[in-house]
């Protein structure tokens, strides 16, 4: 420790370098560590509110269901009906939400982990707040981090929230039967998300039907 | 969207290491917040102030340098600016994640996501 004999009156200039948000990213590798121990695959699926994450989640897990053996942390304000569509699909569900919070981060993830039989588990989706902004600051210690967005958005969704792409492997256009209706251009999403980031995966999907839930899961090389 | 809990963590930190010096003021606080972090300075600001009320931290100026991005691109080796578009149309400016130089996804970005405390000066 730094011991610095003071005078009265004296003014001490002092350097600090003192990382706020280092304390998450510590955790974020430090679950990362657990994760690799166990060979579990983590995805960190972030994506706004109504974008279709749940849904995307419930079929990938669906789809994936036999092969692994998944386990799912909602963290999204999910709520019960969620959750027993996700276990009903045969995936193991940790309720990490209250709420209120607008973001994960990698302490809550931890205490979720702790909870997961991990020796069971080969593949962990990690739903994230419905929220374009705050997730994008707070790795959780996964492997992939991925963006659902949804043409009921509207045409800017991938230009006006840029940033949260920068961490992103994979960006999942969902309800790809409605962009007629809704008047937006799937192709433009496409340019707009390739444009931001040129190696990022685009996938399209409607997680209604299931239909390009498979692109999905090769695009993350699940 | 953090910017509040960020600011209370800001002064948690910061009224520690006064009371750790045995300091009676806080004159200054120095912070550097990368344009890459999802914080707005102005908001940060606001709430550190308001934060510092009513403890020995209230006379603190607060300075703030905004960090601009730098990348390297792990293909070409290039070090520099992230290239940034000015999108008139949304009246926002498009960052875009891949070298200026050869359009590589590659690219660490070394400085610009930071939000750090730097200094603190302290009346004893």
């Amino acid at each position: 420790m730094h011991i610095v004999d003071s005078k009265e009156g004296e003014i001490f200039d002092i350097e600090l370098e003192e990382s706020l948000l280092e304390k998450n990213r510590e955790l974020a590798r430090s679950n990362r560590i657990i994760l690799d121990e166990h060979g579990i695959l983590a995805i960190d699926v972030m994506g706004a509110i109504g974008s279709g994450k749940t849904s995307l989640i419930q079929r990938m897990v669906g789809n994936l269901t036999g092969k692994y053996a998944i386990a799912v942390i909602a963290g999204d304000l999910t709520t019960t009906i969620d959750a027993d569509r996700i276990k009903a699909e045969g995936a193991e569900v940790i309720q990490v939400n209250t709420g209120k919070e607008c973001h994960l981060d990698a302490y809550l993830v931890k205490n979720a982990i702790a909870e997961l039989p991990l020796e069971k588990l080969d593949l962990l989706f990690i739903e994230n707040v419905g929220n374009l902004i705050c997730p994008g600051e707070f790795p959780l210690g996964s492997h992939k981090r991925i963006v659902v967005i949804s043409v009921t958005e509207g045409p800017y969704m991938v230009v006006k929230h840029p940033y949260i792409f920068m961490d992103a492997d994979a960006v999942v256009i969902n309800k790809i039967d409605l962009s007629e209706a809704m008047g937006v251009s799937i192709a433009q999403l496409e340019r707009d998300a390739l444009k931001i980031k040129p190696s990022i995966k685009v996938v399209k999907t409607n997680c209604i039907t299931g239909e390009g839930v498979d692109s999905v899961i090769e695009a993350l090389d699940i | 969207m953090h910017e509040l809990a960020i600011s209370q963590q800001i002064t948690k930190v910061v009224l520690n290491k006064a009371r750790e010096q045995g300091a009676k003021k806080v004159l200054r606080v120095g912070l550097e917040i990368g344009e890459l972090s999802f914080l707005n300075p102005e908001q940060v600001e606001f709430w550190v102030k308001r934060s510092f009320e009513q403890t020995i931290a209230s006379p603190a100026k607060i300075s703030i340098k905004v960090i601009e991005p730098q990348i390297r691109c792990e293909v070409c080796g290039y070090v520099g600016k992230l290239k940034v578009e000015n999108e008139p149309m949304y009246y926002t400016f498009l960052p875009l994640f891949s070298c200026p130089k050869c359009n590589n996804s590659k690219i660490e970005i070394e400085r610009g996501r930071e939000c750090l405390i730097k200094r603190i000066k302290l009346l004893v």
